[in-house]
């Protein structure tokens, strides 16, 4: 038997039914034709002939019945007769489909929404690239984190391992650029010749850079400007041709890059321009200073920041690619030791807009893991409204198995009308998500682009996810509403599996809540323990980039001078300082540390890796800190005079536990540098996480360290008597007056800038909350109808209580209680849950302390009272019941 | 006498039709003739189960369906053995005359 046989027959018994049973007919009726004849034959008269065959036979339609079910695709008839009779039966009752719909679309939808936000983040390629299937990323890892290759690496991995075809790099550096007259500092990245090509980009105007202009240093001032940087400036064709300064020098636009593209570094830091890597030191000048690193040629740990991507050559796998990759790697160990100690070399995919390494993916796995809880929820609910109508469907389905439907049947087809309104929600619920991302994409300004029509993989997941979720929430209802003996159960069993559900419902929420709950205590007592940023209303910042217009360290040291000596000439100034970065934004983290005269890099040192930061004088009393041990920074401690440190109270208890840091030596970087005394002591807010542990810090005198440690600027910080934002204007034009070309961003006040970094936390605690909102909603709509449906269960037995003299209040307190059970197992189970919750979070919060408790309790007093409410109104409604009425009805 | 229709197994059911196609072709009311006439009368195929078997036959392949012209000029769906269906036939024989000349071992031993 072939399979062209087989799918012939299927084919015809599924799309020629009328033609069969046509036939199937005429060869009955010619069997029914012959058995008359003969009988005519025998001697039988003519009706008595026919009437004889016809017996014979038997019924001509259990026949065809026979042989129809013998023909093997009947299932698939009687699958579209259930849909056609769901379909009947829905339309017969709108509300209740409504809701159910309604619900799954939000369930569904939140989860869509996530995995449209996850597809574009991680699994699509950037816009603009050609033949991305075939581009390789080369990596370099260190103890599971992504590292940048040096200059020297790529040229190594292009004309030494044999194994790419074409190979480009790209770098990110911040640029000081004069545009139309403005002064601003934007984003670029310095990339090789043939990035663009390699990248198979064509360019909206103009045209990319080619290998040989770029080849020679110096030679090449042109430009390609991002698309979004394009329309900010008119959009029009003849921007080719413009001139644009950077870092002081003339440059030329030549092109503008495909629509969306930021680089390949797109979310954390998206390029505005591209700049040929031959033109680096004319561009950031910074890069001519000898003392600086030298962006081709060093190999210095925390100086290897280029991104290398490529394709391979035909024929050649990534793994056939690796090891030479890697021996290259291992040489460059030889070479350079310890900066190439411990890593290894990894060829990606170029997929998505974020590395796996991200803090962004574990905020997309958390958010995963909450649009499921709402699915479970929603699905919980749709469960219940299944069972109470299911029930209501008792005697239906009695007669149905009278008749002689088999409990399997009835079953399937409670099914399919589950997964047809599974797939009714899922439609519902992937036009919703998708709105959900846009709408998400608009208020949030992430540089992604998730196209309005939607993707066909998230459309498949989230048929999938209906589907399932349609089992799910139909299998449960389905198989009690098939026993036949529904009326043996008493009333309160009845309704037990729902209980159950509501009381599951009720605990999940309870646990978003409590999650969302701590979240927001956690940023509301890091900012009111903030005593020490008391001024945050009187001190203005702003940023400059003295590296960009190629000053070199003596000027920048002395602009800084002249800046804060004017700065703080002006009449309501009280105090001024600078900082390489802004306050709360502590970077640059090193691995280099020594104490007292011994090292402490080590592995296991990673998470508390010190961020350091360079400030000038006076800069911890610009900022209003009061609990300062030891003395703040001042004006002598310059290049000659001893060098001087002020530490925070975690680096004291990371590095001198115990013990008074005041006077003990401390060094950060190379072995060549001196070591420094430390002379104050601040508390730890300042630094570092405001979600998590703070780390240490360690504050420098800017006049007197070597290390560079502000790639965006230096921030000018000005303590003021009023609103500062008054000083901006006079501060600037003390800038300007100094140095015109000199750009300046950033102007915000000091509580904008503190509450800038909390506000990512924020924005995760107030999500959270709305979601906990929003599945508490849902638990309380399922409560409500669980009542109101208990209650007309138990009518009789309502009716009853009232005609015996219960008053309808003992009624309802009746319910209360049960609705109380219901919750308080909730709420117990809720609890056990937030605690194991807590327990996997305890590793980015401080531990569990009292508010927490408080919180717990909390949100248990607000989710029992409006469970009671919600008891309350449906009982209300329902206690309309004649008792005569009552006893009366079945 | 007759048997019983519902003793015919369906099984069996299967073998006799395949067995009457082997000698020619021909359409249900025939083959339901045929048997009851190479029986002498004793099996008398059951109308109920001849057609669901036909189908169920065809199904798989072991017989093969067309149209045609009865000898009394009537249109009628004659059934004809498939090659597949020889070689089905022949094992089912096989399988037949092992199982009966087992059971009759077993009655005539002692």
């Amino acid at each position: 038997m072939n399979i062209g046989h087989v799918v012939a027959r299927r084919f015809r018994a599924l799309f020629r039914k009328d033609e069969l049973e046509q036939e199937l007919d005429d060869e009955l009726r010619f069997h029914l034709a012959m058995q008359t004849d003969e009988n005519l034959r025998r001697g039988m008269s003519p009706e008595e002939a026919r009437r004889q065959a016809m017996l014979l036979f038997g019924g001509i339609e259990s026949h065809k019945e026979a042989a129809r079910d013998a023909r093997r695709v009947r299932w698939l008839e009687d699958v579209w007769a259930d849909v056609r009779y769901a379909i009947r039966g829905l339309r017969r009752s709108p509300g209740f489909t409504l809701v159910v719909v309604a619900t799954l679309m939000l369930g569904i939808g939140a989860n869509s929404a996530l995995l449209s936000l996850a597809n574009a983040l991680l699994w699509t390629t950037p816009p603009g690239i050609g033949e991305a299937e075939s581009l390789w990323r080369v990596n370099h890892v260190e103890a599971g984190r992504e590292l940048g290759l040096s200059y020297r690496d790529y040229v190594a991995f292009r004309d030494q391992a044999g194994v790419f075809d074409e190979l480009a790099a790209s770098n990110s550096d911040p640029v000081a650029v004069a545009f139309m007259g403005e002064p601003q500092t934007l984003r670029s990245e310095l990339v090789t010749g043939n990035y663009f090509t390699v990248l198979r980009m064509k360019p909206v105007h103009g045209r990319v850079f080619t290998p040989a202009e770029t080849r020679e240093l110096g030679t090449s001032p042109v430009v390609v400007l991002s698309h979004g940087l394009w329309r900010r400036y008119g959009a029009s064709s003849d921007i080719i041709g413009q001139p644009i300064h950077l870092g002081g020098m003339r440059f030329t636009v030549i092109g503008v890059a495909a629509e969306g593209f930021r680089g390949l570094n797109g979310i954390e830091s998206p390029a505005d321009l591209w700049i040929p890597v031959s033109m680096y030191r004319e561009a950031i000048p910074t890069y001519q200073d000898s003392t600086a690193h030298n962006l081709l040629t060093d190999v210095e740990y925390g100086h290897r920041s280029f991104s290398v991507v490529g394709r391979l050559k035909p024929g050649i796998t990534s793994d056939d690619a690796l090891p030479s990759l890697e021996l290259l790697t291992r040489r460059a160990a030889a070479v350079t030791s310890e900066a190439y100690a411990r890593v290894t070399t990894e060829l990606t995919r170029l997929r998505g807009m974020v590395s796996s390494a991200d803090g962004d993916v574990g905020a997309l796995y958390f958010g995963g893991a909450v649009t499921l809880i709402i699915l479970l929820i929603a699905c919980a609910n749709v469960a219940n409204l299944l069972l109470a109508r299911a029930s209501g469907r008792g005697g239906e389905i009695a007669i149905r198995r009278a008749i002689g439907a088999s409990r399997g049947r009835i079953v399937r087809q409670l099914l399919v009308e589950s997964l047809f309104l599974a797939l009714l929600g899922g439609a519902a619920g992937a036009l919703a998500g998708n709105w959900i991302v846009q709408l998400f994409i608009a208020v949030v300004p992430v540089p992604i682009v998730v196209p309005i029509a939607l993707d066909p993989l998230v459309l498949m997941t989230t048929m999938l996810v209906s589907i399932a979720s349609g089992v799910i929430f139909g299998l449960s209802p389905a198989l009690r509403a098939s026993r036949a003996d529904l009326n043996t159960r008493g009333a309160s069993a009845r309704t037990k599996p729902q209980g159950l559900l509501i009381g599951a419902q009720l605990a999940l929420s309870f646990v978003l809540l409590v999650i969302a709950g701590v979240i927001l205590m956690t940023l509301r007592s890091a900012i009111a323990s903030d005593v020490v940023y008391s001024a945050r209303d009187e001190v203005l910042t702003l940023a400059i980039d003295l590296n960009q217009l190629g000053y070199s360290r003596d000027r920048q040291d002395g602009f800084k001078r002249e800046l804060l000596t004017r700065a703080s000439a002006l009449p309501g100034v009280e105090a001024a300082s600078f900082a390489s970065t802004a306050p709360g934004h502590e970077g640059f983290c090193s691995f280099r540390v020594a104490i007292d005269g011994s090292d402490l890099t080590s592995p296991g040192f990673r998470d508390d890796c010190p961020v350091n930061q360079s400030v000038g004088p006076r800069y911890f009393t610009t900022l209003g800190v009061t609990k300062l041990r030891g003395r703040d920074f001042i004006e002598t401690d310059r290049e000659n005079a001893p060098q001087v440190a002020i530490v925070n109270e975690a680096a004291v208890s990371r590095f001198w536990p115990g013990l008074d840091p005041i006077g003990r030596q401390i060094r950060v970087g190379p072995d060549t540098l001196p070591f420094a005394t430390v002379v104050g002591v601040v508390p730890d807010a300042l630094a570092g996480n405001p979600r998590g542990r703070t780390r240490p810090a360690v504050y420098w005198a800017g006049a007197q360290t070597a290390w560079d440690f502000a790639p965006e600027g230096t921030i000018v910080l000005l303590r003021t008597r009023g609103d500062p934002i008054r000083f901006a204007a006079p501060l600037r034009s003390i800038i300007r007056d100094m140095d015109p070309d000199l750009p300046v961003s950033r102007v915000r006040t000091l509580r904008e800038v503190v509450e800038g970094s909390r506000s990512e936390g924020d924005l995760a605690g107030k999500l959270l909350l709305s979601f906990g909102a929003l599945a508490l909603a849902l638990s309380l709509v399922g409560l409500y109808g669980l009542v109101a449906f208990s209650i007309r269960q138990r009518t009789r037995e309502v009716g009853i209580r009232i005609a015996l003299g219960a008053s309808r209040r003992n009624v309802l307190s009746l319910f209360c209680r049960d609705t109380l059970r219901v919750a308080g197992t909730g709420v117990v189970a809720g609890t056990l849950l937030a605690l194991a919750a807590a327990v996997m979070l305890a590793r980015a919060t401080k531990g569990i302390g009292l508010s927490d408790v408080l919180t717990l309790i909390g949100v248990a007093g607000v989710l029992l009272a409006a469970a009671l409410a919600a008891t309350l109104a449906a009982g209300r409604r329902a206690l309309v019941i004649d008792p005569l009425v009552a006893t009366r009805s079945e | 006498m007759t048997l019983p229709p519902t003793d015919v197994l369906q099984g069996t059911l299967d073998l006799l039709v395949l067995r009457t196609l082997s000698l020619q072709p021909m359409h249900g009311w025939g083959i339901s003739q045929r048997i009851q006439q190479l029986s002498r009368g004793v099996l008398q195929v059951n109308q109920g189960s001849l057609y669901p078997a036909l189908h169920r036959l065809e199904d798989k392949g072991w017989i093969g369906s067309d149209w045609g012209v009865s000898e009394n000029n009537r249109r009628a769906k004659y059934y004809r053995l498939t090659p597949l269906g020889k070689r089905k036939l022949a094992k089912e024989l096989e399988n037949w005359e092992r199982y009966t000349g087992a059971v009759r071992l077993v009655l005539q031993g002692g």
